[in-house]
């Protein structure tokens, strides 16, 4: 597999569009790694860029999937996946097609050191029991949905979809390292306290790879990616072909 | 009279109590659409769903106002068939 080019955050937003603008045939899928930081907002958050605080500071943008804002930007693994509509992981609601995916992540993560896991609906009602801290739900890792991935009892890697009459649209995004929450707090006018909030909530790759140069945890993680969504994607086909 | 709502199958695995949020309306009352066309669009868990027309025919009523939440089998909009 080549090595993954960082691109500008707005080619990923166009692919996802371009994705779904024809009916989907067949399973397709991508990693992408940002050349700079950006922040998409979810799709029910158009009315914060009426509050940005300090316009043009940093690139906006919009996605079609719902949930909180993200930072994207050279911290981040981002990945894209496109269903059709009858394929099984699309099958069995929304929470259901986020399950494989979650799953995939938190193996490839866990073959690079880092001890995740998808958190399982039942699973997350424990957790929101169990942990008081304030959902900060206008920012995507400031708050958790079934199948999201956690490491160390914190939140890793978001998830995110789309579903229209031509396909579903799988999306995550994976923290490499440490973003700088506060640029994300400062742009969208929220307080200070909140990037603290994140920093609490969330942890990265590199907090359990210590040593591990940056570049090197996201050429090994986007391979070990690649092998565990193609086999999830392969083995679905293959037992739909023996059933 | 039709009653359009999001399908079933999107709350599975949804926890008892979470509401769906009508995001945008892309008709209007009055309004004649086809089958298959996007009506809404609306967001449950982190998911964007498009709401499409089950048949031909009119938009009578929208029943669930752009931004505001709605609730498992609750009706969006009332649709009168063609025909």
């Amino acid at each position: 597999m080549p090595a993954l080019e960082p691109v500008a955050p707005a080619l990923e937003q166009r692919w996802n569009e371009e994705s779904l603008a024809s009916q989907v045939t067949e399973p397709a899928w991508r990693a992408w790694l940002y050349q700079h930081a950006a922040i998409v907002l979810g799709r029910s958050q158009r009315r914060l860029l009426g509050v940005m605080a300090v316009p043009g500071k940093l690139e906006i943008l919009s996605r079609a999937s719902g949930g909180g804002a993200v930072l994207v930007g050279p911290w981040m693994l981002g990945l894209s996946v496109a269903l059709p509509n009858e394929h099984p992981f699309a099958s069995g609601g929304a929470v259901n097609s986020y399950r494989w995916l979650g799953e995939a992540i938190a193996r490839a993560l866990g073959q690079i050191g880092v001890d995740a896991w998808a958190i399982s609906p039942a699973a997350l009602l424990t957790h929101r029991a169990q942990n008081s801290a304030p959902a900060l739900d206008w920012a995507c890792y400031g708050g958790l949905s079934p199948w999201e991935v956690l490491a160390g009892g914190r939140k890793i890697a978001g998830l995110a979809q789309v579903r229209r009459r031509q396909g579903i649209l799988l999306v995550a995004g994976i923290l490499l390292q440490a973003p700088p929450w506060e640029l994300l707090t400062g742009c969208l006018d929220k307080p200070a306290m909140d990037a603290h909030c994140l920093s609490e909530l969330t942890t990265n790759c590199a907090e359990f790879c210590p040593g591990m140069p940056a570049d090197q945890i996201a050429s090994q993680l986007t391979a070990l990616l690649n092998r565990e969504i193609e086999a999830a994607l392969r083995i679905k086909s293959a037992s739909l072909l023996a059933a | 009279m039709i009653d359009v709502a999001l399908v079933d199958d999107a709350w599975k695995d949804v926890d008892a109590g979470v509401e769906a949020l009508l995001d945008t309306w892309q008709v209007r009352e009055g309004d004649a659409v086809k089958q298959g066309q996007t009506l809404a669009v609306v967001v449950l868990v982190k998911t964007s769903f498009d709401i499409v027309a089950p048949v031909d025919g009119i938009i009578e009523k929208i029943l669930v106002a752009k931004e505001d939440t709605f609730k498992r089998g609750q009706a969006l909009a009332r649709l009168k068939a063609s025909g």
